[in-house]
């Protein structure tokens, strides 16, 4: 399993944008799930269904698909809620199968800060501890250069 | 779900995915499987059986041949898996600034 050395299993993923919004409604689009519903996942109005309890300590859950077999999608618990500010909470890939077995990676951790920038709001995410074991069960960058052919498989 | 290591350990090699991609274009005699690849037969058998075990590939016997096609039912579960973070969390974004485009509207 050479691959593996090649996995950046510890190194935090960041990504960081501009967008024309003020902090406390690009806050409100993370922590409302009626706003989560319409842009989470894998395109507008993608997602099955959001649950969020916004306190410490309180439980989120982002359902991406779900059919008779399984349904497929995120859950954690947050950390950190400073309104228009500030955004911390653990998150686990999750599967969960019609006869209740569920399945999970183990927690990572989502930071999300939101920056007056000019007349907008700088997001930034920092997804860190996206442990190897995710990294075994195929989540994180390293893994995707290994599945290039398997899209094209399954779309045939 | 109790063969999602298998299916992915078999899925981690280079050599096994091409001979996926190339049973995606349809089923190949085992014999034919290696001239492509510039493998040793013993070498593609190998693989094939790693491929086999992970269910990812039947083989049938006819006659004296033996022929692999692709089984890409348990890919599906592998792909419930898959996630590229990096990409995941700058589509999220992209996401993001469309629905609050469109709130302005």
């Amino acid at each position: 399993m050479d691959f593996l050395k090649s996995v950046p299993g510890d190194d935090p993923i960041v990504v960081e944008g501009y967008f024309p919004a003020s902090p406390e409604r690009v806050f409100s689009a993370w922590t409302d799930p009626k706003a989560v519903m319409k842009w989470f996942g894998h395109g507008l109005n993608s997602l099955h269904s959001a649950t969020i309890d916004l306190r410490p300590g309180g439980a989120w859950s982002f359902v991406r698909t779900k059919d008779a077999e399984k349904s497929v999608g995120f859950e954690g618990e947050y950390q950190e809620i400073a309104p228009g500010e500030k955004l911390v909470f653990s998150w686990a890939h999750v599967v969960f199968q019609a006869d209740g077995a569920r399945e999970a990676t183990p927690y990572s951790r989502v930071e999300v800060t939101f920056t007056p920038t000019g007349k907008g709001t700088t997001v930034r995410v920092v997804h860190s501890a996206v442990r190897s074991e995710d990294a075994r069960r195929g989540i994180g960058g390293g893994w995707q250069a290994a599945f290039n052919c398997l899209a094209e498989i399954l779309a045939s | 779900m109790e063969n999602l290591d298998t299916i992915f350990a078999a899925l981690s090699h280079e050599a096994r995915r091409k001979i996926l991609a190339r049973l995606m274009q349809g089923e190949s005699r085992l014999s034919d499987l290696a001239e492509p690849f510039n493998m040793s037969q013993t070498a593609v058998s190998k693989h094939v059986r790693v491929l086999s075990d992970a269910g990812l590939l039947v083989i049938e016997k006819r006659g004296r041949s033996r022929h692999c096609r692709l089984n890409a039912e348990p890919m599906k579960a592998a792909t419930d898996w898959l996630i590229d973070y990096q990409a995941f969390w700058m589509q999220q974004f992209d996401n993001l600034a469309r629905h609050l485009a469109k709130e302005d509207d």
